[in-house]
């Protein structure tokens, strides 16, 4: 509330304004590709890459722009000081060019928290790479469940963990609602879906608290994702990105890609997951 | 080290040439009001070109051979007026001018006549007098000061809806605005759609714009100086106005005659009350309203030395109440108090000096109410400064002037306090932050040859960031570390100084025409925090600290100038050239409010800026008024922007001209006209979309995404072109003051051919087609106003 002040007073002298269409003529963009690619110690059937290309900006079609025919490879690093020691690249095969374009998978792609990971794709004569970590993951302590069925159906979810002494966790924490339960890709829809550092807690025992209507035999889930800093970053950016769009006022966003080559993000979870149901 | 030895001879060079010539003083009134006259032209009248000026508070010196003289005194809108006398010692003499009746249909302009355009040393300097903004045309029939001076040629305005000037490619925090010599940090009202300036007390106002003397300083582009009227020295009289949306009312007589003079003067809007009746339901439950106050108290001690007080206080507030939300309540207040205490002293024929104490604050507070939870916010900043100058003038049109300047600063970003039900529960606030700021300057101004006029000074400034403060260190990647840094009362924990050169040179081709030219360095201290595209009060000033280095400037300066028909045209041509270092921008996305970290979201880079302005102005006569042209570019390099390529400025304009045309159709009846023309604002729009975030949506196992826009280069879009014209007349029943209550009516139209001037442009995608269209917004379409002024 206190953030949108200006925006909000803004608004309010906007009574008085009047808009007329106008036409705009954008020069064309070079395409870039967009990756979108996870890494995860919890299930490999949530590893997975994705491959998009950028469209111009008037073109009004919002089919996913895929990008088929991608020679995609993640290799396992492990750190020994300032060495890592990289074992033999494992080959994503695009999933189903004809139904499905432009997703790459396989499920023997194992993740394991504290190895780097390193992600290559060569596609149409380009070549992308990148890396990232999969951090140990930051156990829940315990999660507590509120329910007022009998007076308005509202109730909360707590959910308790400990952030660990040294600085510099980094958490992604989502909360999901799904009557009919589907462990899809990780952009699923989300009840919640927020980013936090321990800048103001480190250390200390924090509570994040979810309110919404339940019903008796809902499931809930909550994933507590530690994230590495370049991944914080990205989807911090992102998440000003996906908040601006729109406002005329705010500048824009450029996102923190940690793609050589491209833009988007290889993300690595350390995953601590709860699964609730409502009884 | 040379340099200063040069200067130094320089000074010498000063005091001893000519000591022959004996110096006439003294200063110039209006004979009934007993106000002084800033900017008389007093000279003999055999040989106008050994003439000068009055100053600010409205004394001269003259200094001449031993001989006999008719000196004469002309003012406009006065009768001239002249004096024999022999001069053979420095002598004082004060003239009285008596204002003309004007029965002649020939309209005033209170602007400078006369030959000081071409005579004096300086250029890039612009002034409007408090009557002519008056007669201006202005949205709502609102006297807006900052918004008029952006008529003169390379002070741009940022289009409707922002009072931020925008002088020869500068920012808008690179301009000093001062009230009586009170720093005024966020000059505007109602979110930029006026300034905080009452036309009613406004003598003068006067925009340096380049080729700085040294005695100013502070702000890297240009130097704003407002004078407030001191009040009637002879009766008391009354004076106010109702308009469209705001009423004045202006009292001012003497407390003592002839020597002390009191003027009040104070505004409210009414514009939420009137726009009422024409709001949805949804939004009949705000306020949003400004008034403010202006006060001088003004104290003749006796010939030779004046007091003076003065002070402005204003107030916007904005109240928004929710329909069917009876928990719900949310209001912001904010506003700036500027005092200002100054002493004029003409300790004798050589010597002169003035002194003054001031005080501002400006404050920010905002009350959110849900139910039994109260949280206020409140930010600001406040600065207690002194400022003392001495000249000496000796010799043949030689002088000295130095002095000193001083500002200790306390900047608080943010306090935040949440209570329920009256029990304080949450505390919360971002450290204040301490500073001293101060300036030691000497300048000198010495004619050689006639032809030749040089103005050189040095300034040297300093800031020091002091304790108590406590500085949270954090990596680079933006991760808080453990480690605090303590300082104590008044521990140094930064300090940046720098010398200021300043040198103006002036070259008489005959009495009609000269060529100047200026270099002017500039040091900045004190930076706003802004990210979004509008000023508004919720933008923040920071000092310079540790990490963040002062702005700097270099800019050269040269022009031709030329007064033809007997100095009732006066044409000029100047060329810039500017280069700023230590740009500050934030980060795209930045967040500003309660951020402990603000430095981390900073970037710096440079500017240049050049240009060339032309201006014609008609002083006197029916038909008067002006012409400006310029033409600029204003570019922008930052390490972390655009790649790091150069990029144009936001408010770069390849061409501004601005036309402002007075006539004198009655002696009843005065039309003015104004038209403007500015290339559009350049903006970054989006290049192209892409999705993200991609999962399946659980209820119909449809894939779900974010659509992103993807940005390219910075600032390559241009909008379309702002012009405008706008015409008003002014009416006057009684032009030869015969009645005692007289009333004056001013009729205007802005924006007269309904031009749909963008004010922003939105990009609107339809959910359903996935179509974008892109809109402009725009403000303000043809808007007549009426405004009835009287006095008593």
């Amino acid at each position: 509330m206190i953030k949108r002040i200006p925006y909000l007073l803004v608004a309010i002298l906007l009574i008085t304004a009047c808009e007329k269409e106008i036409k705009i003529d954008l020069p064309p963009a070079p395409q870039e590709i967009v990756v979108e690619a996870y890494i995860n110690d919890w299930s490999p059937l949530m590893n997975y890459v994705i491959l998009t290309h950028t469209v111009d900006y008037f073109n009004p079609d919002l089919s996913l722009p895929a990008v088929s025919g991608a020679q995609v490879e993640i290799s396992e690093g492990t750190v020994n000081g300032s060495d890592t020691s990289w074992a033999f690249p494992v080959v994503l095969p695009e999933l189903a060019a004809d139904t499905l374009p432009g997703v790459y998978f396989n499920p023997l792609l194992n993740g394991e928290a504290g190895k780097v990971y390193r992600l290559e794709a060569w596609v149409d004569g380009k070549y992308l790479h990148s890396i990232t970590t999969i951090p140990e993951p930051v156990s829940i302590d315990s999660v507590e469940v509120d329910v007022h069925l009998e007076q308005d159906s509202f109730g909360y979810l707590t959910v308790f963990f400990y952030d660990p002494p040294a600085r510099g966790n980094n958490y992604r924490m989502i909360f999901r609602y799904q009557p009919d339960s589907v462990i899809a890709l990780w952009g699923s829809i989300n009840e919640s879906d927020a980013l936090r550092d321990d800048e103001f807690i480190n250390g200390e025992t924090w509570d994040f608290r979810y309110t919404r209507r339940f019903d008796y035999g809902d499931t809930l889930q909550y994933f507590l994702n530690s994230i590495d800093r370049n991944t914080y970053l990205f989807w911090d950016s992102y998440f000003d990105l996906r908040g601006n769009s729109g406002n005329p006022f705010a500048t824009p966003v450029k996102l923190q890609s940690n793609i050589q080559g491209g833009i988007g993000c290889f993300t690595g979870y350390g995953v601590s997951y709860r699964q609730i149901i409502i009884r | 080290m040379r340099l200063l030895c040069l200067f130094a001879g320089f000074l010498i060079a000063t005091y001893y040439s000519n000591a022959q010539n004996h110096v006439l003083s003294g200063n110039v009134r209006d004979s009934l009001s007993g106000e002084v006259l800033i900017g008389a032209s007093i000279f003999p009248a055999d040989n106008p070109s050994k003439g000068t000026l009055t100053d600010e508070s409205g004394n001269y010196s003259l200094s001449l051979p031993a001989g006999q003289y008719r000196i004469r005194v002309t003012y406009v809108g006065y009768a001239d007026k002249e004096q024999e006398l022999i001069l053979d010692k420095n002598t004082r003499m004060d003239f009285l001018l008596s204002s003309t009746v004007i029965t002649t249909g020939e309209a005033v302009v209170s602007g400078k006549a006369g030959d000081e355009a071409v005579k004096k040393v300086e250029m890039s300097r612009v002034q409007i007098s408090g009557k002519k903004l008056k007669s201006l045309p202005v949205l709502f029939g609102e006297t807006d000061v900052l918004k008029s001076i952006t008529l003169m040629p390379g002070i741009k305005s940022g289009g409707e809806g922002n009072t931020g000037i925008y002088v020869r490619g500068g920012g808008p925090d690179q301009n000093l605005v001062l009230i009586d010599d009170g720093v005024v940090y966020n000059p505007s009202h109602l979110l930029g759609f006026f300034s905080v300036f009452n036309g009613d007390v406004i003598d003068d106002v006067e925009v340096i714009k380049g080729g700085m003397p040294a005695q100013y300083g502070g702000r890297l582009s240009s130097i704003v100086s407002v004078t407030t009227r001191q009040g009637d020295m002879k009766k008391w009289k009354s004076s106010g106005g109702i308009g469209l949306i705001s009423s004045r009312v202006l009292v001012e007589g003497p407390i003592k005659k002839e020597k002390m003079s009191l003027l009040i003067s104070g505004r409210r809007t009414y514009i939420d009350q009137v726009a009422r009746p024409f709001l949805p339901d949804s939004l009949k439950g705000n306020r949003l309203y400004f008034y403010d106050l202006n006060a001088r108290y003004t104290w003749r001690i006796d010939e030779k030395s004046t007091l003076f007080f003065s002070g402005y206080f204003g107030r916007d507030a904005f109240n928004y109440l929710p329909p069917r939300r009876e928990d719900l309540q949310f209001g912001v207040k904010w506003g700036n108090s500027v005092f200002s205490a100054r002493y004029l002293r003409q300790i004798d024929s050589n010597w002169s000096m003035d002194a003054s104490l001031s005080y501002n604050d400006f404050n920010l507070s905002s009350e959110v109410t849900f139910n039994n939870l109260v949280i206020r916010v409140s930010s600001g900043l406040r600065d207690w400064s002194t400022k003392t100058n001495f000249l000496y003038r000796s010799g043949k049109h030689g002088s000295i002037r130095f002095g000193t300047f001083y500002t200790f600063h306390t900047f608080r970003p943010g306090i935040l306090n949440a209570e329920v039900s009256g029990e304080n529960d949450v505390n919360s606030r971002i450290n204040n932050q301490f500073a001293h700021e101060g300036a030691l300057y000497v300048s000198t101004e010495q004619e050689w040859r006639t032809r030749w006029l040089v103005q050189a000074g040095l300034r040297y400034t300093f800031f020091n960031q002091v304790g108590p403060y406590e500085r949270v260190l954090y990596e680079s990647n933006g991760v808080k570390t453990d480690n605090i840094v303590r300082y104590g009362i008044g521990e140094s924990i930064a300090f940046w100084d720098g010398w200021e050169p300043r040198l103006a040179l002036r070259y008489l081709l005959d009495s009609r025409q000269s060529v100047k030219a200026s270099y002017t360095r500039t040091n900045q201290y004190v930076h706003l925090a802004t990210s979004s595209a509008a000023t508004l009060p919720s933008d923040l000033w920071v000092p310079s600290s540790a990490l963040v280095k002062p702005q700097r400037a270099d800019q050269a300066a040269i022009g031709y100038f030329h007064n033809f028909l007997d100095n009732q045209y006066e044409a000029s041509v100047e060329a810039y050239y500017k280069r700023m270092r230590n740009q500050i921008e934030f980060k795209p996305g930045a967040q500003l409010f309660f951020n402990q970290n603000l430095e981390a979201e900073m970037v710096f880079g440079q500017g240049t800026s050049y240009g060339v302005e032309f201006f014609i102005r008609k002083n006197e006569g029916r038909w008067n008024g002006w012409i400006g042209y310029t033409w600029s570019k204003s570019l922008r390099q930052f390490d972390a922007i655009n790649n790091g390529e150069p990029y144009y400025y936001r408010y770069d304009r390849r061409h501004d001209i601005s036309v402002v045309l007075t006539y004198g159709i009655s002696d009843k009846w005065e039309a003015n006209f104004v038209f403007v023309y500015g290339t559009g604002n350049v903006i970054t729009l989006p290049v192209g979309r892409y999705v993200f975030n991609i999962g399946v949506n659980p209820d119909d196992l449809d894939p779900s995404f974010s659509v992103l826009d993807l940005y390219d280069k910075a600032n390559t879009y241009r909008m379309p072109a702002y012009h405008r014209a706008d015409i008003s007349f002014t009416y006057n029943p009684d032009p030869e003051g015969l009645k005692r209550f007289h009333s004056t009516w001013n009729f205007s139209i802005y924006n007269l051919y309904n031009r749909k001037n963008p004010y922003f442009i939105y990009l609107d995608p339809d959910v359903k087609t996935g179509k974008i269209t892109a809109k402009m917004v725009y403000l303000f379409p043809i808007l007549p106003s009426v405004t009835w002024n009287f006095n008593f």
